[in-house]
């Protein structure tokens, strides 16, 4: 083993301030309050902010003898994932206490997630990247069935789980053809020699792995349900972060490691793209539980970003990452306001609860209806410029037709984007009052809803941010 | 700031005002959007004011908004929108001072939603930059939407998911036309920029403009709308409270129409020479469609819509006859269309919110009991029936004039449309006004109020104005329709 300084410790900083947090919660609650835990919440903001702090402050370069790098896109992936993971702390707290089940475990788990998709965001190493995948979605099957004595939750994460196993397989099998042709797990190192049928044959089971992490049709046949049956407040975490640092890692993979094999790539990344859209937006069509409707409106999404990767230029690349931000934006805003407006913690809410809600909630309701107007894509929100920007950075590749069914499809998605909004603005007000959102989660509706508008106004800054975040 | 954004953003700064005091009272409230709207309306008469008769766009602004991908925040003005940024400006207040009592509940968000509306309208006519230009066309969806389905009769939530998914759909394929457009600039070595004059300037080949200019014009046509992509508007406008027909009718389709003239037109001059014919086929039909429909209605409201699709139809020949007087007549009637039509539908409303009917059969007789609101409403039904002296009559001559020069047998159709136009409104007018009363509540009903009347007199001004002196407008005009036909290469 080399010695420690050869590691460069500081590079994965993040993820070790990370985990020792984590570990601290656990330890606390277990030593001083079993069952209750007041330092959570706390605990994981400041640890988040450490870690960010960490990830800006960190040197650039590779780390672990080479099998993390911290370079631009790393960089964006943690503080992105650590923005994610901290909104969705502040608003779970409410959460849980209405659940009675505010639990140190909760926020570890969170924190070990976290952990792991910053690791999968920065491995330049096909074991290490497995490593990440592993680490973040065993925390999240257990999140999945955090609310324990609710049968879909445990549905939920049972299934999760069983699809995840399946998934993980057809990843390793991947990284062991690709070791069997090349002799290195090492993505710079796999590129001399990619052009062996074997490598090949291994970089379609690891698009196959990816594509299930990140609801890609054909292998988005768990996220409905998953999606449904979690904690609210989890399935916002999931779809967030989970594609953004999965995203992140799709592109390392297959732009800097496989880039070679490109042309074989790029055309089946345009069916994936194709069908997923399609597939994501007219399921939605059909859905009333918002959750449900949202988990199909979050596969169409993956779709969109896949349009960033069949481009293959760094234009696209970057006007994906910038679409990664808004739709964690987005995403995380309409769970949270989904979670403080159920009136029973897991519970799903059906488009007629809303009725009226304008009224009683004229905030909440205003905020899900930015989130609604952003996800369909309309100005002034940051859902019209990141589609702007991906589109034409695709268009300019050659990419028309792709662009040209990604708009026609998200005209059929303001179709179900706007019946909540109907709902909430124009039907009288129902019997049952929704419950008001706790000051965490007004705060984090608040943040995202206003960051929306912003992005949407000026787009400039963060644009230049995801520009740069590239290699 | 410079005077064009104040224009545009004063009414929107209006509306966060009026979301931040909510609790004021709605009397207050609506003074507050009397205000900015008024504020709004003098500022544009300052810009006429300021304005000098050349085909220079004027007042302009620029500044960098998202510099990677050329797109910039770039407003100006010409003869054709300084027009339609007065007409907006001036029905901006109108609509605010006739709803004045029409509107009871939720009232704040009313006016908000009215306010950002009129900014969303003002930012399409003076954006000169493509992306911005998108950005206000579509986000003046979403006031619009929240107007007719809240507020709106009794089929609203239906009329208002119509208008919207008509429009948002016609739009995303001029949005990939838009990012093609870009991409072939830039590939034909200019620089990347969504620069209306820059992108101007791209050299494409016949077919890939024909597609482009496809793209372009469906968004357009839908919004105008132009036959056979009418049908969002009978419903839009029936269900709509009476501001929002008042400012759909005056000046929401006239970004249909605005937006052939600055973008589809100019861009793509090969394809537009090559379409002109089936355009010319369709605004006739359309003429003749919306007149024919609007001879068979009951419904007041439901008749004066049709009437638009028709009259409508006018501008768009005027448009596409590509020749001086043609396209100077259809710039000028869209805005007597927005002025007259606009007044219908105000007319429709007073009557409304006297008897709570639109069917004609409730009315008849009425003349005698509110003479001056007859006579209001004769001036306005007769300026769109296109009697001399008053603002339509020189419009439609302009535009059968030069649709003469282009296309004979389109424009002699054409002219059949006129007098269909004078029957079916005169019928109108005989049937509500004239004739005995057969109705009990008809004997009862209150005249012109002092607020009625300030919201109309104004408007029958300029409609008198415009009739006797058009030249103020024609001579702002001819310029900027100069340099128009020149970028399009037509004779």
């Amino acid at each position: 083993m080399p010695p420690l300084a050869e590691l460069r410790l500081a590079a994965i900083a993040p993820e070790l301030i990370l985990t020792a947090t984590a570990i601290a919660i656990l330890m606390i609650e277990v030593l001083r309050a079993p069952g209750r835990n007041r330092f959570g919440s706390t605990l994981t903001l400041a640890g988040l902010a450490l870690a960010v702090y960490a990830t800006l402050a960190a040197p650039a370069g590779a780390a672990l003898e080479g099998t993390v790098i911290a370079d631009g896109l790393t960089r964006f992936a943690r503080v992105l994932i650590a923005a994610v993971t901290a909104l969705i702390a502040l608003a779970a707290r409410p959460e849980l206490r209405r659940a009675e089940r505010e639990r140190g475990e909760f926020y570890a788990l969170l924190l070990f997630a976290a952990t792991g998709m910053m690791v999968l965001a920065s491995a330049a190493e096909l074991m290490t990247l497995f490593i990440g995948l592993e680490i973040f979605s065993l925390a999240l099957y257990v999140l999945a069935g955090y609310l324990r004595e609710r049968v879909e939750c445990n549905e939920a994460s049972l299934k999760y789980f069983l699809m995840g196993a399946v998934s993980s397989g057809f990843f390793l099998y991947g990284i062991a053809l690709i070791y069997g042709a090349t002799g290195t797990t090492f993505l710079a190192a796999i590129q001399p020699r990619a052009s062996d049928p074997l490598v090949l044959s291994g970089a379609a089971l690891l698009l196959v792995g990816f594509a299930f992490k990140l609801s890609i049709v054909p292998f988005h046949m768990w996220t409905p349900d998953v999606y449904q049956g979690s904690p609210t407040i989890v399935t916002g975490f999931m779809t967030a972060a989970t594609k953004a640092a999965a995203f992140c890692a799709l592109l390392r993979t297959f732009r800097i490691g496989l880039v070679e094999l490109e042309p074989s790539w790029s055309a089946s990344f345009t069916i994936l793209a194709a069908l997923t859209m399609v597939l994501g937006n007219v399921a939605a069509l059909a859905q009333r539980d918002l959750k449900r409707m949202l988990a199909y409106s979050s596969i169409a999404h993956a779709g969109y970003v896949l349009i960033g990767l069949t481009a293959g230029t760094n234009a696209a690349a970057g006007a994906m990452l910038f679409y990664l931000l808004v739709y964690a934006l987005m995403g995380v805003g309409a769970f949270c306001a989904l979670a403080a407006l159920t009136p029973k913690v897991g519970d799903s809410l059906l488009l007629d609860d809303l009725a009226g809600l304008s009224q009683r909630r004229p905030l909440a309701a205003a905020a899900l209806a930015i989130f609604l107007f952003s996800l369909t894509g309309i100005p002034p929100t940051a859902g019209f410029m990141a589609k702007l920007y991906l589109f034409g950075a695709a268009v300019e590749a050659g990419q028309l037709p792709l662009v040209v069914l990604a708009l026609l499809t998200s005209a059929i998605a303001a179709f179900y984007y706007l019946r909540p909004i109907v709902v909430m603005y124009m039907h009288a007000p129902a019997d049952a009052g929704l419950p008001r959102p706790a000051l965490g989660a007004a705060a984090v509706l608040l943040v995202t809803a206003l960051l929306t508008l912003a992005l949407g106004l000026a787009p400039g800054p963060a644009l230049a941010w995801a520009t740069q975040s590239l290699p | 700031m410079g005077l064009l954004s104040a224009i545009i953003f004063l009414p929107a700064a209006g509306a966060a005002a009026i979301l931040i005091l909510r609790g004021l009272g709605d009397r207050t409230l609506r003074a507050i959007a009397l205000i900015a709207a008024l504020l709004s309306f003098a500022l544009s008469l300052q810009l006429f004011a300021g304005f000098e008769a050349t085909a220079e766009y004027q007042f302009v602004e620029w500044r960098p908004w998202v510099p990677q991908y050329g797109i910039s925040y770039h407003l100006g003005v010409d003869g054709i929108s300084l027009f339609l940024v007065l007409l907006t400006t001036f029905l901006g207040w109108v609509v605010v001072l006739s709803s004045w009592n029409e509107i009871r509940h939720r009232v704040p968000e009313y006016l908000a939603f009215l306010l950002l509306l009129e900014t969303g309208i003002l930012g399409v006519f003076l954006a000169l930059d493509l992306v911005l230009f998108y950005v206000f066309w579509e986000a003046m969806l979403i006031p619009m939407y929240f107007l007719i389905g809240i507020w709106g009769g009794p089929n609203r939530i239906y009329a208002t998911l119509k208008f919207f998914l008509y429009t948002f759909a016609g739009s995303v394929l001029m949005l990939a036309a838009i990012l093609a457009l870009f991409a072939f600039h830039q590939r034909g070595g200019g620089p990347a920029s969504f620069d209306l004059p820059l992108l101007l300037q791209t050299q494409l080949d016949p077919s890939t403009q024909l597609w482009l200019f496809a793209a372009f014009a469906l968004a357009f046509a839908i919004k105008v709308p132009l036959w056979p992509l009418h049908t969002w508007l009978p419903d839009a406008h029936v269900e709509a409270p009476t501001a929002g027909s008042v400012i759909l009718a005056g000046v929401l389709l006239k970004m249909g129409t605005y937006g052939f003239v600055r973008f589809a037109l100019p861009l793509f001059p090969d394809a537009t020479r090559a379409c002109a014919p089936l355009f010319l086929l369709l605004s006739v039909i359309g003429i003749l469609y919306g007149a024919l429909v609007a001879l068979a209605q009951e419904d007041i409201k439901k008749l004066v819509a049709y009437s638009s699709v028709s009259h409508l139809g006018f501008v768009m020949l005027g448009l596409f006859a590509l020749n001086p007087i043609g396209v100077a007549g259809g710039v000028l009637q869209m805005v007597n269309h927005g002025l007259s039509t606009g007044g219908l539908f105000l007319m429709v409303g007073m009557l409304y919110e006297r008897r709570h009917t639109r069917m004609l059969a409730d009315y008849g007789g009425i003349a005698a009991v509110v003479p001056r609101l007859t006579f209001c409403f004769m001036l306005i039904m007769l300026s769109s029936v296109g009697l001399p002296f008053l603002n339509g009559f020189t419009g439609e001559f302009l535009i059968l004039l030069g649709g003469f020069q282009a296309a004979r047998a389109y424009a002699i159709a054409a002219a059949i449309g006129v007098i269909l136009a004078a029957v079916y409104l005169l019928t109108m007018f005989l049937r509500a006004m004239f004739g005995p009363i057969v109705h009990e509540e008809n004997r009862k009903l209150a005249d012109l109020s002092l607020r009625e009347a300030i919201t109309l007199a104004p408007l029958l001004l300029l409609i008198v104005l415009i009739g006797v002196y058009p030249g103020f407008i024609l001579e702002r005009l001819e310029p900027s329709v100069q340099a128009f036909l020149q970028q399009i290469g037509a004779p």
